[in-house]
Parts: C-alpha cells; sequence; structure tokens
C-alpha cells in the first residue's frame, strides 16, 4: 500500500517507510531497488575515503591499523577545513622507502625522492649520515602569494646539531626549518628571517606559519615556541625544499639524522588551524603506536 | 675495516670510502628501491657514502659497494645560516 509515512510491510511506494516493499523515497525495506536512501546504501560502513583510498592503493598499505589511521587523518583533516589548504602531507606509514615517498593529498605529485643513508621502518623515514629527502616541491612555483604559507613536521629523536629538519635558500631567501641546533635554539624562517628560540628538546609535532608579510608564528606540540616574528617579509623560496637536510641552492647540507612520522606543508593556518592540525598529526601517530 | 667488521654502534659513525672514480659511478644511481646514492665528503675531502647504502645496496651494477673499505666519520664543519 502507499503510505506517505509507513512503517507497515506494504508493498511499494512509501514515501518515508520501514516496509518491505519498493520504491521508498527513504526506506529500510529489504528490497530496496528503488530506495532512495535505504539503509542497505549506507551498509558498507566504515567507508574508506577516496583520498585515503587513492594513498592506500599507491603506497600498497595492506595493515588494517594502518589503513583505518589513515582514513581517520584523512577524514579528519576534512572535517576541520585542513585538506584544502595542504599541498603535501607525508604520513611515512608502511616502512619502506616507497610507502614512505608517497604525497596523501595527492600521490601523483610531490613524491619524496630519497637520497643517502636512510632507515624506513613502523617509526617513519629517518636519516642516515648523507640522508635527506626530496619533495620536490618548490614554494615559487607552487605557491602564488609571499603571505600564506605552512609547515608541519614531527621529529621523534632528540638531539642537538646543526642540521635543518626543513627547507633550503637561494640568495637570501630562505624557508626553513631547525628544531635544535647545536647551540640548542629551534630556528625558522619562512622567505626571509624569522625565529629563534630556545628548544630544550627536538622532539614533538611543529608548525611554522605564515599567515600574512607580518605575521610568521611557530609551535611545538600545540604551544607558541618563542614570539611571533612580525619583520619583513621576502620572496618565495625557488628551489625544492629538502627534509631531513638543507637545499643550499640546489646542495643537500646540513643532514639532521633525526626521525620522522609525519611532515606536511602548504597554505598558512590559523592559530585554531594549527592547534587541529597537531591533534591530528597526534592522533594519526597515536594509532600507529609511535 | 669492512662492512662485515662493523659493530651496531659503529655503524652510526664509519662510512665506506669511494675514488673520485667510483664516486662519478655512483652519483645518479639506485642502490635500493626510491633509494639513491648519495656520496659526499668529509672533513679530509675523501668522498664517502653512508653504511645503510652500502648494506641496503640491491642494485647489481653496484654491489662493490658492500666491499669498500671503512673509514670513521668526521664531518665537514660548515657555518649554518642563522643570522636573522
Amino acid at each position: 500500500m502507499a503510505n506517505s509515512n509507513g512503517w507497515g510491510d506494504g508493498a511499494a511506494n512509501n514515501a518515508i517507510g520501514w516496509g518491505q516493499g519498493a520504491n521508498n523515497a527513504i526506506g529500510w525495506g529489504d528490497i530496496h531497488a528503488d530506495s532512495w536512501a535505504g539503509l542497505t546504501d549506507i551498509s558498507g560502513l566504515p567507508t574508506t575515503d577516496p583520498d585515503a583510498q587513492a594513498f592506500i592503493t599507491a603506497a600498497s598499505i595492506t595493515d588494517p591499523t594502518q589503513q583505518a589511521a589513515i582514513n581517520q587523518l584523512v577524514i579528519g583533516l576534512k572535517a576541520d577545513n585542513l585538506w584544502t589548504k595542504t599541498k603535501a602531507i607525508y604520513p611515512f606509514v608502511g616502512g619502506s622507502a616507497t610507502s614512505n615517498s608517497y604525497n596523501l593529498k595527492n600521490t601523483a605529485q610531490y613524491q619524496l625522492s630519497f637520497s643517502g643513508g636512510a632507515t624506513h621502518n613502523s617509526n617513519g623515514y629517518t636519516g642516515g649520515v648523507n640522508g635527506y629527502a626530496n619533495t620536490g616541491l618548490n614554494p615559487n612555483t607552487a605557491f602564488s602569494t609571499n603571505d600564506s604559507f605552512h609547515m608541519s613536521i614531527y621529529s621523534r629523536t632528540n638531539s642537538s646539531l646543526d642540521g635543518a629538519d626543513l627547507g633550503g635558500a637561494n640568495g637570501s631567501t630562505r624557508t626553513d626549518l631547525w628544531l635544535k641546533a647545536a647551540d640548542g635554539n629551534c630556528y625558522n624562517r619562512v622567505h626571509l628571517n624569522g625565529i629563534t628560540a630556545a628548544n630544550a628538546n627536538s622532539t614533538g609535532i611543529y608548525i611554522s606559519t605564515r599567515n600574512s608579510s607580518t605575521s610568521l608564528k611557530l609551535f611545538k606540540n600545540n604551544s607558541q615556541l618563542g614570539s611571533t616574528y612580525t619583520g619583513a617579509n621576502g620572496s618565495r623560496l625557488d628551489v625544492n625544499v629538502f627534509l631531513g637536510a638543507y637545499n643550499l641552492g640546489g646542495t643537500p647540507s646540513f643532514y639532521t639524522q633525526r626521525n620522522y612520522a609525519f611532515a606536511s606543508i602548504g597554505d598558512g593556518l590559523t592559530d585554531t588551524d594549527v592547534s587541529n592540525l597537531n591533534n591530528r598529526i597526534n592522533t594519526f601517530n597515536t594509532a600507529l603506536s609511535r | 675495516m669492512k662492512l662485515t667488521d662493523l659493530t651496531t654502534e659503529q655503524k652510526l659513525t664509519y662510512v665506506g670510502l669511494l675514488t673520485e672514480v667510483q664516486k662519478d659511478e655512483l652519483v645518479g644511481q639506485w642502490y635500493a628501491p626510491d633509494s639513491y646514492f648519495n656520496p659526499i665528503q668529509d672533513l679530509n675531502d675523501n668522498w664517502v657514502i653512508s653504511v645503510e647504502e652500502m648494506e641496503q645496496c640491491v642494485n647489481r651494477d653496484y654491489l662493490w659497494v658492500k666491499d669498500l673499505d671503512l673509514i670513521p666519520y668526521e664531518p665537514k664543519p660548515t657555518p649554518p645560516p642563522f643570522e636573522n
């Protein structure tokens, strides 16, 4: 019968029906060929986000825990409106150079190229005395403005050395993050000059963000590190960003030998964005027990 | 000293010694999937590669790196660009 709001077991044409018949507009019926949004349409839950699935396929991730962590990360970044603000996301999952090389945001773009000594395992990527990764991302071509940029990295190593965790330089233009140099300071520049702050320990989640020509902030584990840099901005870096070393005008130098379990590069972030990204990185790596 | 003589601790501080010709052979070549050789110069301008590159090399054209002599790694001191 044609119930407009039917719970009956009638045959067909329930507008909102729990019946067994066909043609329910919103139906929980067990004959659902023509149901518009029946329970059976979502019976496949939990579903995998298409972008997460693309990464899982490209990186050949077969471990269910890793697959779930990747899926939750993508869903979370999208829910927080962070997905569209990123150009490269490196989750370092899968335990091999190939799996660690893929960019979660777009597996066909900015794939890491590893050079020198390296260890790839369940804890992510660790460079040797001459190890680094080339992101292939040149900020001058990847971005259209000087005033919006972020980079994040999760370091699992505490060490003090003159090694650059992310970045490079060409001429006076410098975009870099040195988590803990030999002098005990953390250094962060985006396009020109920037932040110097004492840092007791190089482990943690670091997020550097430039939101305007006069605002560069650095956060460690969700707390601001040092003061906001309000000095003049410069032009965009015109060499690829390196990870685990410094791209000094095209030549790798200042290797860190640190263990990394996450990194991202993208547009500038608000303080709320930084907090959300920090929490997503933390949740992701907690799920992977690292 | 050779690769098989290294202790776990020494793997972090030793490197494989290359000739100039060997260095030129390795530049741009892969040693394992998605991983490339990166010869660097040490304090004494020796060309060297890491123990990881030697151990993990599966490229049949360059398996000779596993037989390189090992020397303690002495990094070339370079002042970092920290002035703000």
